[in-house]
């Protein structure tokens, strides 16, 4: 950093330190490179010196001018590998290379100039760049193209899995864990993190979850922001998922890639068995995909294009077999078979692909106007086919969330029914724009970005024949049939060959003689899907105006203000299958269509809704300001705050939920005692609110109205199913009516607008970070931080007079100030050691040592699957609050994550790469479940939450290697080979937590020996049976993927 | 260049006066009544002793909406168009009867309820129906002659006493619904004119949802011919072996009441009853 004393190496013109400063400069992702440049003799700060950088990443050059205090600053820089160059006059030129500018950070470099007039004297080289980030207090983790390709860090199942996410990058980093629907950040459920690509967000306006699952390859850099960001970042209460694609250059540049993951050489995963008749297992038949980029300058320094394909394949096979257990009556026992054999009856396998095929397209314009004004188009498409009727063949398709096969209708685990009624076939279109406008002013002191994005999706659920919501009229198709569960269990169980209608033939007779085959669950007709049959057309309208600002008062100031807005659609049209579904009464009498759309105009005068079609909206609107100060290159102070307010409009078109002064204060501040880069003790605090996902408009604002009636009819018969059931002759009483009951025959559900709490707070959460890093040697530093999350407000439907009549509010606060208050405290230490690809290798390590703990677990509930953003059942009822504080899902003590890799350079332009990743974490709690009166399976906590045991550890080492040669000038051909979970532990992830299915009580605040005693049902406080204890209870629910292996071959130019 | 920063700042400054001005009211509750039984007080105001003897009555209550006009018409319901229905537990417990006997009303025009129109929205936390739209709850049932009990189920006794010919009338009027998002419809006030055989008696009314039978009973679940005040608080209370939550309001103040008998049974009923006038509050 300073000159050497003489006799030192003279040809060196300066030393350089690099310090990363301030996050998130100019448009999201950018990056910024500032500093100042000394006088190396005198250490005065040189005016008026000409500071350029280069980049493969940039459009020509970018330059600026050091002002009175010597200092620079080229903000909006792509992140990517760069050069500076400085000069003026007297001095001599200087230059550096190898300057990494990651995605959201400023680096700090500092140069110094050697006097034309000093002759033969002798510096040294301070070559060291540090990596500590002083001017932010971002945690979190930055996957570079570098390591994207090196380690092994996607395996080929999961979601998101075939059509290569980037969200899966995102698993990587510290306290992120995968959940049901994504990754979970800092204790956060999924669907509240930010997913942003390339400025814009990329969630879904309907879920909150990942919409566009753009491929990693097309990704320059994914920067995941767990905790610690600043106001420009809103509308998240996880974290911030910031993904930039790549952009081309003034060289051509591209590469042809492919993947094969065959099942021959998966080892069988683990199968989950169901006590039942019908069994189904699931294996990999294949995996692949094959793509390829290319980007260059279509005019040189000026426009530059990009574009991206790719095809990827999922290939599941599912054997589906029917089973017989030998169970005689005790004087009927053959001595020679023992009691409970259970075995396949032969001629009874089918085996179904489960498929999906998913398209990815980017496009991409890079125009530099003149070198003060910039322009951005990017065009993306990602549609996905999956399922259905291929030819005759019978496919099922792959559930976009899971990664795994799709089933309409699950009861542990194993599918129960017909094809018909448990595959769907599902159609997702999605097509992007982003315009990205930026122009900078005033020697680069004043910065201005505009983004508009727009997002079209269509995501349709259908019947395998490919009939929809639409079509369920029709009694030629699938769709036009209704789906229908038989669950008798009084006086016994159907046996299979009930469903004789709906089953291939098979000899009956080997269901006798002492052997049973029956099945506590049945479903046929159409689709069984928890949502019906839906054509979902959603629109993403995003702008975006910043204003930066670079000055300088009693220090550095970099400034930014910011507006932005969102406005959404979401038309919804969905209808049951045959425009009802029903249920069979547990006696086998009769049959309750309990689920239909359509509501009463008078009594016992129905208007039956074959479909509904809702028009919902939501508009975001929001602002910033922040300023970050860095006061004597020692102290920066990060301070700001942002406002938001959300409207949401039901089908009605009228306002039905507003969502305002939304104030988000955040402020940070970062310690560099070493003032010289090379550390950083930090702390920011930050309140975070939620951006609320439009399935409260689609379904509390909206009256979603339901009736229901009893038929008397046999559904077994496929043609009473679609005639005799649901016709005026057939049906009878209602059994809830009174004699006071205007109605005898309907029913009506969830009628009516669900009321809100006038004094109704925003959903939000706050956030301490305190840590420090430290760079130990040459491109490594290692980390500790701490981060505590808490809930403030949530949003959640309740009823406080048992179900009778709901409203939206906040739980513990309002009219519901006589629920318990919401619950989420995360705590979290992690130790963290990053080493930068340098010298042939790379390395990150992290260890997190966390506490997650509270009553709600997010935004969907992991319990039972169920995803309905701020109107889950968690609060819906003061008789199911009993026993739920508690361990969330989701609290895994401990977490290692380590990731590696090193390229071996072999002769004649050969090398070869190893990557490997190890990761170790403890398990999910678990608990003990029992039914709730009202609610049914799963709502009632038998014990206080987290009560039965934990899940044990999980771990994988996954590794990959890469034999690269070099065939002419930037020309490589790779061969790779990929294995994951190289020891095919397959540890248990999921456990079935269902004790009982009957209706209990909670024993508040018992324990495990409770249990044996003290259960009561809750509807008389009868004893509990050990008969109604669940067999299935504590065995596993779901495995660890199995091994794969999978090969890929890449050509790169 | 200062002049673009400077518009561009007061474009912000602009944008973020109109975002804090942005409404942060939530919107009006939409008219509608609990959907099940009222447990109903009816007072005597006015007319001939002999029909002033109600006192107590479960009332049978729906909201009914509307299908939406127009191109969403078969695929929306149109809640700002709500009705409700009326039904009255004397003239439904007549026509159950009256089925045993295989007898209905002659008239097929009579029914058991009425049915009139609420406002889109309440005025005062309260949705008023001064007038029913459809014609006043009426049934006329000829005699009924006694039913005989079924000697294949000995452990069940059907036997019912024969019933003279009964002509029922109820006449609303200025109905008002309580509807506040912490009381969606559950509480009700109103004027009945009630007709007994041709004896016309003015009541007003008040009327709680839902209607929560509060009779003590035994640990085997058997009636105990007493009020058990604990069984109107909302939610269970597995400790004094009641198993379900009355499901009233716990803003609601709320008593346990003997009904009187509904004119065809004679056993004794207990219901929670709010104890002040609607709106009544803790």
């Amino acid at each position: 950093m300073s000159l050497s004393r003489q006799s030192r190496i003279a040809w060196t013109l300066a030393v350089a330190q690099v310090v990363i400063t301030a996050p998130a400069l100019a448009q999201v992702g950018a990056a910024v490179l500032t500093g100042k440049v000394l006088d190396a003799t005198s250490q005065a700060p040189v005016s008026d010196v000409v500071v350029t950088v280069t980049s493969p990443a940039l459009q020509g050059e970018q330059m600026a001018v050091t002002d009175d205090s010597g200092s620079y600053r080229i903000p909006n820089l792509p992140p990517g590998e760069y050069t500076l160059r400085a000069e003026k006059d007297s001095f001599r030129p200087f230059s550096r290379g190898e300057l990494t500018l990651r995605a959201d950070a400023t680096i700090r470099f500092d140069a110094q100039l050697l006097p034309e007039a000093i002759k033969g004297e002798e510096v040294v080289v301070q070559a060291q760049a540090p990596t500590v980030d002083v001017g932010s207090t971002n945690v979190g983790l930055s996957v570079s193209k570098e390591m994207m390709r090196r380690v092994p860090i996607s395996p080929p199942t999961g979601k998101g899995a075939g059509s290569k996410s980037f969200e899966a990058v995102a698993a990587v980093a510290p306290g992120a864990n995968a959940d049901m629907f994504g990754t979970s950040i800092n204790g956060a459920s999924s669907p509240e993190n930010a997913y942003i690509i390339d400025g814009v967000s990329a969630n879904s306006p309907t879920h909150g979850t990942l919409a566009v699952p753009l491929s990693y390859e097309f990704m320059g850099e994914v920067n995941i922001i767990s905790a610690g960001y600043m106001p420009e970042y809103g509308r998240s209460t996880g974290g911030i998922v910031n993904a930039v694609t790549k952009s081309g250059g003034n060289e051509f540049h591209g590469s042809v890639w492919g993947d094969y993951t065959p099942g021959g050489l998966a080892t069988n995963p683990k199968p989950v068995q169901y006590l039942s008749t019908i069994q189904m297992t699931r294996k990999v038949n294949n995996i692949w995909d094959v793509g390829f980029d290319v980007g260059g300058p279509i005019q040189k320094d000026k426009l530059w294009f990009y574009v991206g394909f790719q095809y990827a394949r999922t290939v599941f096979d599912l054997r589906r077999t029917l089973n017989r257990t030998y169970a005689p009556p005790p004087d009927m026992v053959d001595p020679n078979i023992p009691v409970g054999t259970y075995q396949e009856i032969p001629g009874t396998e089918t085996i179904y692909p489960a498929t999906s095929k998913d398209y990815q397209v980017l496009g991409k314009l890079t125009y530099s106007i003149n070198q003060h004004n910039r322009l951005v188009l990017s065009l993306t498409a990602t549609p996905t086919r999956s399922g259905g009727m291929n030819g005759g063949k019978e496919e099922f398709s792959i559930n976009p969330d899971t990664g795994l096969p799709d089933f309409a209708y699950l009861r542990g685990s194993v599918p129960q029914g017909t094809y018909s009624a448990m595959a769907n076939q599902t159609k997702i279109d999605s097509y992007g724009a982003v315009l990205a406008y930026t122009a900078d002013f005033d020697n680069k002191h004043v910065l201005w970005d505009t983004t508009f994005g727009w997002r079209n999706q269509h995501i349709g659920n259908y019947a395998v024949d490919g009939s929809g919501p639409t079509d369920n009229r029709n009694p030629n198709t699938i769709a036009g049939t209704p789906f229908v569960i038989f669950r008798r269990n009084d006086p016994t169980l159907h046996p299979i060959t009930d469903f004789s209608n709906y089953e291939r033939p098979f000899d009956q007779s080997l269901c006798g003689g002492g052997w049973t085959c029956n099945v506590p669950l049945y479903v046929a007709g159409g689709p069984g899907l928890a949502l019906g049959l839906v054509d979902r057309y959603i629109n993403r309208y995003q702008f975006k105006s910043v204003l930066s600002y670079f000055g300088e008062a009693a220090g550095h100031h970099v400034i930014k203000g910011g507006f932005d807005g969102e406005f959404l659609t979401w038309r919804n049209v969905r209808g049951w299958p045959g425009g009802r579904r029903y249920r069979e009464e547990p006696n086998g009498a009769a049959f309750n269509d309990y689920r239909a759309y359509g509501f009463l105009r008078a009594p016992d005068d129905p208007v039956i809704l074959y479909n509904l079609d809702f028009t919902t909206k939501s508009l975001l609107l929001g602002g910033f300001v922040q300023d970050s100060w860095s006061v004597m290159d020692k102290v920066t102070v990060n301070i700001g705050g942002r406002y938001d307010a959300q409207l949401l409009y039901g089908p009605s078109g009228d306002l039905g939920l507003a969502l305002a002064n939304q104030w988000s204060p955040r402020i940070g501040v970062i310690y560099d005692p070493t003032q010289v880069g090379r550390m950083k003790i930090y702390g920011n605090y930050a309140r975070l609110y939620e951006s609320v996902p439009l399935d409260i408009a689609d379904r509390s604002l909206s009256g979603e109205p339901g009736l229901s009636a009893t038929y008397a009819c046999d559904a077994r018969d496929p043609t009473q199913l679609r005639t005799t059931c649901g016709t005026d002759a057939a049906r009878t009483r209602f059994g809830g009516s009174t004699a006071a009951s205007p109605d005898k025959q309907w029913f009506t559900t969830g009628a009516g607008l669900t009321p809100i709490d006038p004094d109704i707070k925003p959903q939000s959460s706050d956030e301490l970070v305190l840590g420090a890093q430290y760079d130990v040697i040459a491109n490594m530093r290692v980390g500790i931080d701490y981060t505590r999350r808490w809930l403030n407000y949530v949003i959640e439907d309740m009823s406080r007079d048992e179900a009778q009549t709901y409203f939206l509010g906040n739980p513990g606060y309002g009219i519901a100030s006589d629920f318990p208050k919401a619950t989420r405290n995360y705590d979290a230490v992690t130790f963290s050691l990053h080493r930068a690809f340098r010298d042939n290798w790379q390395a990150t390590f992290s260890y997190t040592l966390s506490s997650l703990r509270g009553n709600i677990a997010g935004l969907f509930r992991p319990e039972s699957g169920q995803l309905d953003p701020n109107i889950n059942s968690d609060f819906d009822l003061r008789s199911m609050m009993a026993n739920r504080q508690g361990p969330l899902a989701g609290d895994r003590r401990h977490q290692i994550k380590a990731f590696g890799s090193y390229e071996i350079e072999l002769p004649n332009d050969m090398r070869v790469n190893l990557g490997g990743v190890l990761m170790a974490r403890s398990g999910d709690p678990s608990n003990y479940l029992g039914a709730h009166p009202i609610y049914g399976q799963n709502e009632a906590y038998l014990l206080p939450r987290g009560s039965g045991e934990r899940l044990p550890w999980m771990f994988s080492m996954d590794a990959r290697a890469v034999y690269g040669i070099k065939y002419a000038q930037d020309k490589v051909i790779e061969v790779s080979l990929d294995v994951f979970n190289i020891f095919n532990f397959q540890a248990e992830v999921s456990r079935d937590q269902t004790y009982t299915s009957s209706d209990v009580l909670p024993i508040e605040n018992g324990t495990e020996a409770d249990l044996a005693t003290k259960i009561r049902h809750a509807s008389n406080a009868a004893a509990f049976l050990p008969g109604e204890k669940n067999p299935s209870f504590g065995k596993p629910a779901a495995y660890q993927p199995p091994r794969y292996v999978k090969f890929g071959l890449r050509t790169t130019f | 260049m200062k002049k673009l920063a400077l518009t561009l700042a007061t474009s912000f400054i602009g944008a973020s006066t109109v975002l804090v001005a942005t409404s942060c009211e939530q919107p009006a509750v939409l008219c509608t009544c609990g959907r099940g039984d009222f447990a109903a007080q009816l007072t005597y105001v006015s007319g001939p002793v002999e029909c002033a003897d109600l006192k107590y009555e479960l009332l049978g209550m729906n909201a009914y909406a509307f299908e939406k006009d127009g191109p969403d018409s078969g695929t929306m319901t149109d809640w700002s168009r709500g009705s409700v229905a009326i039904g009255s537990e004397r003239i439904g417990w007549l026509v159950d009867r009256a089925a045993l006997s295989m007898v209905s009303d002659p008239n097929p025009d009579h029914k058991l309820y009425t049915v009139g129109d609420f406002p889109k929205e309440p005025a005062n936390d309260f949705c008023p129906v001064p007038q029913m739209r459809m014609a006043d709850a009426e049934i006329d049932i000829p005699d009924l002659p006694e039913v005989l009990d079924n000697p294949m189920t000995p452990d069940d006794d059907e036997a019912k006493p024969p019933v003279p010919a009964t002509h029922y009338v109820y006449k609303w009027s200025n109905l008002e619904y309580l509807v506040r998002p912490d009381a969606i419809g559950t509480q009700l006030r109103g004027d009945l004119e009630y007709t007994k055989n041709g004896c016309t008696a003015q009541y007003k009314v008040k009327a709680v949802y839902p209607a929560r039978n509060c009779e003590k009973q035994d640990d085997a679940g058997h009636p105990l011919g007493v009020a058990d005040p604990d069984r109107c608080f909302p939610v269970s209370q597995p400790d004094k072996k009641i198993f379900e939550g009355s499901g009233i309001s716990p803003d609601f103040p709320v008593e346990c009441v003997e009904f009187d008998p509904a004119g065809l049974t004679t056993s004794k009923r207990f219901y929670c009853m709010i104890t002040k006038d609607v709106p009544a509050f803790k």
